[in-house]
């Protein structure tokens, strides 16, 4: 009997180690460990053995059926794995191919530009404002102090509609428009569509796109400026830039300072960038004119500030390194692609 | 303005080199558009005197010179000119010589003979006819002047540096070598030299030309006589500086006064006295009155114009232009040389009106003092007996219009301020000498009165108005790299920050980002009538802003919709290939409240959207459509075909909410589609501004997840094949009763298993009671009060 239930696990053994199906595993596993089962059948056919050879016999078919199990789950989890394994590698998919739906897409890189600026200010404090792009002469020119024979009031420079209502010709309006409704301190950024009689070429466009900050408040002076416009160069143009002032003449401040940067492509020692001079114009700047405060109720006597104006376009080519400000209104996709 | 260096050098000394000057006039305020050189290619060349001429041994057309170039040196030097004499004045090329081209002379022997240089022709030398009429002759250029040795570029002058310099427009001032020499003296501290103006006069018995002023735009009138006049050419010297300055040399008494107005600024004009009937009359200008400038051109005066006349005619325009009867022929003998100061505004408008600038007009625009004129006036009295161009008669004339008394003559103004304001506003510290010192260099008088000081500002500096004009010299003077910078250091606290429409507009261009979209910015201004083209009938787009003298008609009016730019921008893209164009731009159109415009336009911001290329684009812009709509809070919004002339009837949608049209999206029509040249094309536009009313309106408040299970019924109808699929949506929501959770259209078959001229449409609905678990009677109930009002509705079958 002991043989006999011996042979069965040897044979048993041999039949699990060439199985490589788990369905012929468990069938195999029934055939001989089921309740019908043959070693299953030992166990029944107890009864016809003799009471001293009983428990010992039981205890070669318990033996035999611990040692069974034990070899069943084995294969069993070697095949399940198995079975995983070529399940993973059927599913497997070319990851290559190429997406077909819908990607987002981009703002213009103008737009980037000025949000970033107006990020910075609004950081130290400034609020934002965007008024009317067409104006009367009142807030584009005599409320900033020029002339009624300055050149920028001619045709030839300044779009009209009417002979007392232009297309802004700077977003300084803005700021005459903020300081008759808002008592100092001012810290404002006035930004938005202006329009010049240019006719369009590489650097020149009838309509573009200015930012201006303006800063009220008593005691400010030519070093505030200078201050906030350094933090400001190193902020859009990279650490380490400085800035330089040279006198330059706006009748809406006094004094007035043209801002150059020193260049970021170069470091100051020249390149086709910066046309070999180490610095790059970036904005028009000065201190506000006392007659402008006065003619918006700010006593001058009181109150100082400065002003700063900037070509966003101009900014926005320094940046990306465009050549041709006309590619920027063309709305190619192929332009606008490139600025994701 | 062109500033030739030496002239600049008479009254200033400028003992730097010009790369360093050029870095010095930016820093006070004057930037350098050139640095212009003259014959820069042309070295080695001197003047030579042709003492011998022979006949080359070897060859008939060759002759062989000696050439005296100075220093005790012989050349001989062989030629094929002809027109060459012993005794002549040539140029020659000395062996090392650079020529125009990048020609170089060596030592070169020639049919046997060794020639040592080469005599030149003007052209060799790159000079023609402008600066020497000898120098385009065909030949060698025979030279009327230089000294034997002396090199070619200083005889002409050739070896200066001109600086293009661009002046501020507030310093009319700066307009002239003298003003400029002034500010160069105050950055460098040298002194300036005073202007020669003593001139010689003759006591004659020529009477003073009378003038007499009848229009009160011309604040000054001055002149003075000159006769024994012998028109000739100027000497080099000026007529170069002339020429460097970008003018062009006419005879010596019109040389004079263009050499005067560059030197100091001040316009004049020399009038053949001979000519003139009965004196001078400044007057207006009559009605359409016509008069022939030195320009031969014929011109109708405008209103308000001012003229120079005599008794009987206008002969100049004045400040801007001489006329062509009394200018100065060859023939002139006595000249009336006018000195005068026109207002600017009135010079300005009448050389805008008639399209005609000239160097005295744009010298009047800027502005000049009322001594100015008789500066120039007796500088050009100089010159003329300098040049030895005519004999001065003493006479001078003065004229003032008769309602400016001599009490109300300019005075200087006087600034009274003190260190401590000019340092206030630079916000740095500075010595009371250092603002002296730096003041009185440009012509300010200072005099202390306990702390204040009073600053005297001379008149050629009107641009000076108070302390701050000053604080500004001296730092330009005193250098900008004085100012340190402080950070926010007198700056208050504030709360800075976007509006929150401006923050809503921002949110609305990244939802179109992640849409797929890429931010246009298209024109403001259109082609006049584009509203038109695209069918519009609506009174307020159609009158559109019209600007007054527009750049092209392409920029000829602002825009009162985006749609047509935006075609455009797709037109643009379509021709170029991009066969995928996915666009919005979020800006303003300009509404007028009345044509011509009178006021303040209304400007609105639009967000418009096209799209082409690609499949299921209707879905695709419904989509976006429908995120704008969630975003601002409109969940209930209906559409109906649009009535926009250029969409597409049957392809389109106007969506309105609560009747208020908020947008419309849809395919653009086959006739805008042509007229824009632009396929397969769809747009949408929203009132940006109407949007950010429903956004503000928005209010989002949590409602509690649901606790209990809900039922999911599907259901498929047949109607006839016309019926709409929000209809049928709307009328299961209408019938279903509260439990309705939500309702989907899943499927939509046409074809044999339907009848023809109907359809299936499958809904998936959801039944939820937030206080218990559903039964399927909840469910089945008001699936057949659904089905009935289908069946009333659409006369629906249940499939």
């Amino acid at each position: 009997m002991q043989e006999i239930i011996s042979q069965l696990v040897n044979e048993t053994e041999k039949a699990i180690s060439v199985t490589n199906e788990l369905r012929v595993l468990n069938d195999l596993k029934v055939e001989v460990l089921g309740k019908s089962g043959k070693l299953t059948a030992y166990l029944r056919g107890l009864k016809d053995v003799s009471a001293e050879e009983r428990p010992k016999i039981g205890q070669y078919v318990n033996d035999a059926r611990v040692k069974l199990e034990g070899a069943f789950d084995k294969a069993e989890t070697i095949l399940k794995q198995a079975d995983l394994n070529r399940k993973l590698a059927e599913e497997k998919i070319d990851i290559t191919l190429p997406y077909s739906g819908k990607s987002r897409g981009a703002l213009h890189p103008l737009t980037q530009v000025r949000e970033r600026i107006i990020g910075y200010f609004v950081s130290l404090g400034f609020g934002v404002v965007d008024t009317p792009e067409i104006e009367t002469d009142y807030y584009n020119f005599s409320a900033l102090n020029i002339p009624p024979d300055h050149p920028a009031r001619d045709a030839q420079d300044t779009l009209f509609v009417a002979d007392n209502i232009v297309l802004r010709s700077h977003t300084s309006t803005g700021q005459i428009r903020v300081m008759e409704k808002q008592k100092p301190p001012i810290k404002v950024i006035s930004h938005g569509r202006v329009y010049r009689a240019d006719e369009p070429d590489a650097t020149h466009s009838p309509m573009f796109h200015q930012l201006e900050g303006l800063v009220i408040d008593k005691g400010v002076t030519m070093c505030d400026l200078k201050g906030i416009l350094d933090g400001f160069a190193s902020f859009i143009f990279g650490a380490g830039t400085t800035t330089r002032l040279r006198p330059s003449y706006f009748p809406f401040t006094e004094p007035s300072v043209e801002v150059d940067a020193s260049c970021a492509g170069c470091k100051g020692a020249g390149c086709r960038i910066c046309k070999g001079t180490g610095w790059i114009e970036i904005l028009g700047a000065g201190i506000v004119n006392r007659r402008v405060l006065e003619g918006c109720g700010i006593n001058p006597d009181i109150y100082s500030g400065f002003a700063f104006g900037m070509g966003l376009d101009r900014i926005t080519t320094i940046l990306y390194g465009i050549n041709d400000l006309r590619v920027m209104f063309d709305n190619d996709m192929r332009f606008l692609k490139q600025f994701v | 303005m062109k500033f030739p260096l030496k002239w600049l050098q008479e009254y200033v000394k400028i003992d730097m080199p010009v790369s360093e000057l050029v870095k010095l006039l930016p820093s006070i305020g004057f930037e350098v558009e050139e640095i212009i050189t003259e014959c820069e290619d042309i070295s080695g060349v001197v003047v030579g005197k042709i003492t011998a001429l022979n006949k080359h041994p070897n060859a008939d057309k060759l002759q062989v010179c000696d050439i005296d170039i100075g220093g005790g040196k012989n050349n001989v030097i062989v030629t094929g000119a002809r027109n060459i004499a012993v005794g002549n004045l040539v140029p020659v090329a000395l062996p090392g010589a650079k020529l125009v081209g990048d020609m170089s002379i060596a030592v070169a022997d020639l049919r046997g003979v060794t020639s040592y240089g080469m005599l030149c022709s003007g052209q060799e030398l790159g000079i023609g006819a402008e600066v020497c009429p000898n120098a385009a002759v065909d030949g060698i250029w025979i030279l009327n002047e230089g000294k034997v040795g002396e090199d070619i570029k200083k005889v002409f002058g050739f070896d200066d540096v001109t600086l293009d310099i661009s002046i501020p427009s507030n310093r009319g001032d700066c307009y002239s070598i003298y003003g400029m020499a002034r500010e160069i003296a105050a950055a460098t501290g040298k002194k300036l030299k005073p202007l020669d103006l003593d001139f010689v006069a003759t006591q004659s018995s020529l009477e003073a030309v009378p003038v007499s002023i009848e229009y009160n735009e011309c604040t000054r009138y001055m002149g003075a006589t000159a006769d024994n006049i012998r028109i000739k050419e100027s000497p080099s010297v000026i007529r170069h500086r002339l020429r460097q300055s970008g003018m062009r040399p006419i005879n010596n008494i019109v040389d004079i006064t263009n050499y005067v107005l560059l030197e100091v600024g001040q316009p004049l004009h020399a009038f053949d006295s001979k000519l003139l009937n009965g004196g001078i009359v400044v007057r207006q200008a009559f009605d359409k009155e016509k008069l022939r400038a030195l320009d031969e051109v014929e011109y109708t005066l405008p209103k308000g114009s001012m003229v120079i006349a005599d008794k009987s005619k206008g002969l100049a325009i004045a400040g801007v232009m001489g006329g062509e009867y009394s200018g100065i022929t060859s023939n002139t003998s006595q000249i009336f040389i006018e000195s005068a100061r026109f207002n600017k505004g009135n010079i300005r408008a009448t050389s805008r009106a008639l399209g005609l600038r000239s160097a005295s007009s744009a010298r009047f625009e800027k502005g000049l003092d009322f001594l100015s004129p008789e500066i120039g006036l007796k500088r050009a009295l100089v010159l003329v007996s300098k040049l030895k161009a005519g004999r001065v008669i003493g006479n001078i004339v003065d004229v003032k219009p008769s309602i400016l008394s001599i009490t109300i003559l300019p005075q200087n103004k006087i600034i009274k301020t003190s260190v401590k304001d000019i340092a206030g506003i630079l916000g740095i510290d500075i010595k009371k000498t250092v603002v002296v010192k730096t003041l009185n260099s440009l012509g300010i008088t200072t005099k202390s009165e306990g702390s204040k000081l009073l600053c005297t500002i001379p008149l050629y500096r009107e641009d000076i108005d108070n302390f701050t004009d000053l604080a500004e010299e001296i730092i330009r003077l005193i250098g900008y790299d004085k100012i340190t910078p402080t950070f926010m250091q007198s700056l208050s606290v504030t709360q800075g920050g976007k509006t929150e429409y401006a923050i809503f507009c921002d949110r609305l261009k990244d939802m179109m980002c992640a849409g797929g979209l890429y931010e246009a910015f298209n024109y403001s201004f259109v082609k006049a009538g584009r509203a038109l083209a695209l069918g519009i009938t609506d009174k307020t787009l159609l009158s559109e802003i019209k600007i007054n003298s527009p750049l092209s008609e392409d920029y000829a009016v602002m825009r009162t919709q985006t749609i047509s730019g935006m075609l455009e921008s797709v037109s643009l893209n379509q021709k170029r290939g991009n066969a995928t164009v996915r666009l919005f731009e979020l800006g303003r159109v300009y509404l007028p409240k009345t044509v011509p415009v009178k006021e303040l336009p209304v400007e609105r911001d639009k967000l418009t959207i096209a799209i082409s290329g690609g499949a299921n684009i209707f879905e695709e812009i419904k989509g976006i459509t429908n995120d704008i709509m969630r975003f601002c809070g409109v969940d209930d919004y209906k559409l109906n075909y649009s009535k926009q002339p250029f969409l597409h009837g049957g392809i389109s949608a106007d969506i309105t909410a609560d009747d208020t049209c908020l947008g419309y999206f849809g395919k653009v029509h086959p006739m805008t589609s042509e007229i824009f040249e632009v396929s397969d094309c769809f747009v949408a536009c929203f009132d940006t501004n109407t949007l950010f009313e429903e956004y503000q309106a928005k209010s989002v408040r949590f409602a509690p997840l649901p606790k209990y299970p809900g039922i999911s019924r599907d259901i498929a109808i047949i109607v006839g094949e016309n019926v709409l699929a929000g209809d049928v949506v709307e009328a299961i929501k209408q019938s279903a009763g509260e439990l309705l959770e939500r309702v989907k259209l899943f499927d939509v078959y046409k074809g044999s298993q339907v009848e023809t001229g109907n359809k299936s449409m499958a809904y998936s609905l959801f039944f939820r009671d937030s206080t218990r678990t559903l039964i399927d009677n909840d469910a089945d109930s008001a699936i057949t009060k659904i089905l009935k009002k289908l069946s009333d509705d659409f006369g629906a079958k249940l499939r």
